[in-house]
C-alpha cells in the first residue's frame, strides 16, 4: 500500500504491522478458544499507546492522524479482530468523552482513558433498539439532586471488561449521554453467550436498575446525544472497521497467495488453475479497492472535510463486503487447512460477518447513503 | 445586515443545498423540525463551521439555538468569531 502513503506513512504502517504481528500472531487463536482477551494483552495496547492513538496530545494521547490510526487498525485486524474491537470501542468512548465531555471529565477520566489506564465501553443498542436509536429505552429520571438510570444494553463490545461505560439513554424525551463506573452497584454486566464472530471480545449485557451517578456525569447537552455524539463515535468507529476490514482482506490475501504457489493439484502449482487465478485476482483487486477507499476516508478526515461522512461509509460499506466474500474465499481455497481454528482463516471467516453489522449494517449504511447520491446526481443535471 | 453575515448565511445555504433537496430555506426555517436533513446532518454541519469559519465548538455550544436555522447558525459563528477575536 505504500504508493498511496508518504514515505514517512509507510514507516509508521511497517513498524506496526510487525510488531503487532510478531507479539500477537502466534497467541491470538488462544484468545478465541478462552472467549477473553488476557489482561497482558491489554495493558501492552497501552504501553504501547495504542488505546489512546488517536486522541489529542493535550489530552496524553498520540495524537495519531486518521490515516496513521487508520494503518494501526490494519495492522490490528490482519491478526484479531477483537484486539482491534478493543482499541475502537474504547476510542470511541474516550473520544466522545474528550470532544464533549466537561472540562473536569475532560482532564480527569479523559487523561486515564488517553493512557489506557482505564478501559471504555459504549453501550448505545438496546434488545429492540439497533440500528434505529431513537427507540432506545433506557432512562434518565432525577432524584434529591442525583441522576438514575434504568435500562438494559446488549452486545455491548469488552462490556465484560471495561471500568467505565459511556451509556445512551432518554432524559425526559430528549437523547442523552452519561460515565457510569463498573463499581457503581447499580450497573452489573452479564456475558451474552457464545457468539459468531468477535469472541474475544467480552461481548456483555449492561443492566443499569436504579443506578445513581451525580449529575456532572452526564457528557454533552440533552439532546444533543443522537444528532451530534453518537454520529461522531460511529465515525470513527466505521473508519476503524473500513481499515479492519481491510487488514484482514490482507491476512487473507497472504494465505491465499503462498498457499496457491506452493500446492500441487493434478500436477500443476494451484496458481496454474484458472478458478484460483480468478479467486485470487479479484481478492487482491477488491483489496486495492478497499485500501483507496480507506485512505480516502481517512484523508477526508485529516482535512476536516464534512464529505468525510459519506467517505467513511463508503470505506466501511465496501471494505466489509469485500472481507466477507473473501474470507469465506479463503477457506474454500485452502479447504481442510482452511477449517482449522489455528490457521486464522477460520477466524477471519465468522468476524468478518460481524464486521457487516456492527458501527451500521450494510442495509443501514445503504439507507444513509442512497438518497445523497440521488439528491447529488439531482443537483448534476 | 452586515456583509460577514450575509456572506455567512450564504456559505451555510450552499453547505445545506449538497444535503437537502427542496428549496432555499428561510434564514428563519428550523432545518431540522421540518425533517430537511438526515441524522448525519449536525455532525457535518457542525464539521463545515469549524473547518470553514475556523472556530472551535465547545461542549457549551450544543444548543439548539445556536443551529437550528441558518439565522441563528450566522448569528452563532459571529459569536464565535468575536470571542476568538476577543482572546487573541
Amino acid at each position: 500500500m505504500d504508493h498511496l502513503l508518504s514515505a514517512e506513512e509507510s514507516a509508521h504502517h511497517s513498524s506496526l504491522t510487525e510488531l503487532i504481528r510478531k507479539t500477537w500472531h502466534e497467541e491470538a487463536a488462544g484468545w478465541e478458544r478462552s472467549q477473553e482477551l488476557p489482561e497482558h494483552v491489554i495493558a501492552w495496547c497501552a504501553e504501547q499507546g495504542l488505546l489512546g492513538a488517536a486522541l489529542p496530545r493535550s489530552a496524553g494521547g498520540g495524537g495519531w492522524s486518521a490515516i496513521e490510526t487508520g494503518l494501526m487498525y490494519e495492522a490490528l485486524g490482519r491478526i484479531s479482530a477483537s484486539l482491534a474491537s478493543l482499541v475502537n470501542v474504547h476510542g470511541m468512548a474516550a473520544q466522545t468523552v474528550l470532544k464533549w465531555g466537561t472540562e473536569q471529565q475532560r482532564a480527569g477520566l479523559g487523561a486515564h482513558l488517553a493512557a489506557g489506564r482505564r478501559i471504555a465501553a459504549i453501550c448505545m443498542t438496546e434488545q429492540h433498539a439497533g440500528s434505529d436509536l431513537a427507540a432506545i429505552k433506557t432512562s434518565v429520571t432525577e432524584r434529591q439532586g442525583k441522576l438514575v438510570l434504568n435500562g438494559t444494553k446488549v452486545f455491548i463490545t469488552f462490556g465484560g471488561r471495561a471500568d467505565v461505560f459511556l451509556i445512551f439513554a432518554q432524559h425526559g424525551g430528549q437523547s442523552t449521554a452519561c460515565l457510569v463506573d463498573r463499581e457503581n452497584p447499580g450497573l452489573s454486566t452479564y456475558p451474552m453467550g457464545e457468539t459468531l464472530g468477535l469472541r474475544a471480545a467480552s461481548l456483555a449485557r449492561v443492566e443499569l436498575r436504579d443506578c445513581v451517578i451525580d449529575r456532572d456525569a452526564a457528557v454533552g447537552r440533552d439532546g444533543f446525544a443522537l444528532p451530534v455524539l453518537v454520529p461522531l463515535a460511529l465515525e470513527h468507529g466505521r473508519h476503524a472497521v473500513a481499515w479492519m476490514a481491510t487488514g484482514m482482506l490482507q491476512a487473507c490475501l497472504d494465505a491465499c497467495a503462498s498457499y496457491a504457489g506452493e500446492r500441487q493439484a493434478f500436477g500443476r502449482a494451484l496458481v496454474e488453475h484458472g478458478q484460483v487465478q480468478t479467486l485470487l485476482t479479484r481478492m487482491a483487486t477488491d483489496l486495492e479497492a478497499a485500501r483507496h477507499l480507506s485512505v480516502a476516508a481517512s484523508r477526508a478526515l485529516d482535512a476536516g472535510d464534512p464529505a468525510a461522512t459519506e467517505r467513511v461509509l463508503m470505506a466501511k460499506y465496501f471494505a466489509c463486503r469485500a472481507a466477507e466474500e473473501h474470507t469465506a474465499q479463503a477457506v474454500q481455497l485452502l479447504a481442510s487447512r482452511g477449517v482449522l481454528e489455528d490457521g486464522g482463516l477460520a477466524r477471519h471467516y465468522r468476524d468478518s460477518k460481524v464486521l457487516n453489522i456492527l458501527e451500521g449494517t450494510t442495509q443501514i449504511i445503504e439507507r444513509l447513503l442512497a438518497p445523497g447520491l440521488v439528491h447529488a446526481a439531482g443537483r448534476r443535471r | 445586515m452586515s456583509a460577514p453575515s450575509v456572506q455567512i448565511d450564504q456559505a451555510v445555504i450552499d453547505f445545506l443545498a449538497q444535503y437537502s433537496p427542496g428549496p432555499v430555506p428561510n434564514l428563519d426555517e428550523d432545518l431540522f423540525a421540518t425533517g430537511r436533513v438526515n441524522s448525519l446532518f449536525a455532525l457535518q454541519l457542525l464539521t463545515f463551521l469549524e473547518k470553514n469559519f475556523q472556530i472551535a465548538l465547545a461542549p457549551e455550544d450544543l444548543d439548539l439555538r445556536n443551529f437550528a436555522t441558518v439565522g441563528k447558525v450566522t448569528a452563532f459563528v459571529l459569536r464565535k468569531q468575536a470571542q476568538a477575536a476577543g482572546n487573541a
